[in-house]
């Protein structure tokens, strides 16, 4: 009976808890995310590496896609695109990337293990001002199904997934 | 029956002829497995050997629409740079545009021209125009894709002993183009497409003919593209 009355006792003091640590939470995350009605996406650069030229047009383009499909920001703009300057609450992506391995498709398709082709990019969001907003590392991979060129859809699609996750 | 498969090889249908040879080796094998399990084998032998029939027969046949397959791709389309001759047009054929392209879908194939001082792609009544003067780079490159690709090509990854595997092997040499553009607002745009093998060059210089510009010039590309070739042999 004691045991119960304890149990009872605690039982709405958890309630409370919980629900109010959980509303924290989701005002902490709400918090960090970054406000930006607009973005720029510039041309990835290669600077550690070499990168073939029909793979740095390819993640370009697939960046913007992808991130256009998101629906998170009113305007997306190219790498030159002068409507920029006047836009305000701007964030630009800059992408370097910093590690390549061309695999082969026939390998894939045959060995299953072997052939896989990898992008490692390295990815700054960064005010109009040049302030880092958010960076993270990113990695493309084609393992199995697909072109080589299928890499940069799937860093692409990685990019989408953070830009979903950290901007309101 | 060797003069029947005498007629179709003369007549050209190499592919019948190997399945004619294949079909009358599997019967003849069948009846006789027929008349030994009447009195030898028993009925799990006979299921296990029709099996082993079938498998053979299906493997022949597959192997014989491989060959035919490839054969015809290599001589049927005319793939080459149709130089048309009509003003300054020069045209590509079964041109791959892979991405980049405003208002077309990925991997559409259509017909790539260089007119009129542009660069103007084709897919049925869809038509995008890229004016010359507005390419920065124009850079060309080599790769190989499955003779047998799409949704066949997906397809046959999941046929029955490694069949989707042993089809990989068999792969067609392509030329890549790729060029970067800006639109009028100043963005910079990148457009990929894969060309029949030995068009990628032509394009370029039909290209930089008509005002393109290029950070590398045609003969350098057209060196670096010989000398794996140099090293093989």
């Amino acid at each position: 009976m004691k045991l119960i009355g304890y149990l009872s006792a605690l039982l709405p003091l958890a309630l409370v808890l919980h629900f109010t640590g959980s509303t924290a939470l989701a005002q902490d995350k709400a918090q960090a995310r970054i406000q930006a009605s607009s973005i720029q996406i510039l041309m990835v650069q290669s600077d550690e590496v070499k990168l073939p030229v029909e793979f740095q047009l390819a993640l370009y383009e697939n960046l913007i896609e992808q991130v256009q499909k998101t629906n998170k920001f009113q305007h997306v703009y190219r790498d030159g695109d002068t409507a920029a300057a006047n836009a305000a609450d701007l964030v630009i992506l800059h992408s370097n990337v910093y590690g390549f391995k061309k695999g082969s498709e026939g390998k894939r398709q045959v060995t299953t293990v072997a052939g896989a082709t990898q992008i490692k990019v390295h990815c700054l969001f960064t005010e109009k001002a040049g302030k880092s907003e958010l960076a993270q590392d990113v990695t493309g991979n084609v393992r199995f199904i697909g072109g080589n060129l299928r890499a940069t859809f799937d860093f692409a699609k990685k990019v989408a997934q953070i830009v979903v996750t950290n901007f309101q | 029956m060797e003069a029947d498969i005498s007629i179709l090889l003369e007549t050209g249908h190499f592919y019948f002829a190997l399945t004619f040879v294949s079909n009358s080796l599997c019967r003849g094998q069948e009846e006789r497995t027929m008349h030994e399990t009447d009195v030898q084998i028993g009925n799990s032998r006979l299921d296990e050997e029709k099996s082993n029939m079938k498998m053979f027969r299906a493997l022949t046949i597959l192997f014989a629409a491989t060959v035919v397959s490839m054969g015809v791709s290599s001589l049927a389309v005319p793939c080459l740079a149709q130089d048309a001759k009509t003003g300054n047009v020069m045209s590509f054929a079964d041109t791959k545009q892979v991405l980049g392209l405003e208002g077309l879908k990925h991997n559409v194939t259509g017909t790539l021209a260089v007119e009129n001082a542009s660069l103007v792609f084709t897919k049925g009544k869809k038509k995008v125009v890229v004016p010359a003067a507005t390419i920065q780079e124009v850079m060309t490159g080599k790769d190989t894709e499955r003779t047998i690709g799409g949704t066949v090509g997906t397809l046959t990854m999941f046929a029955p002993y490694g069949a989707g595997r042993f089809l990989s092997l068999f792969r067609t040499k392509i030329d890549t183009l790729s060029i970067e553009y800006l639109d009028p607002s100043g963005g910079v745009h990148g457009a990929i497409f894969t060309l029949p093998e030995g068009n990628a060059l032509d394009a370029k210089k039909a290209l930089l003919s008509q005002g393109a510009k290029t950070s590398v010039p045609v003969e350098v590309e057209a060196e670096a593209q010989a000398k794996p070739k140099e090293k093989k042999q």
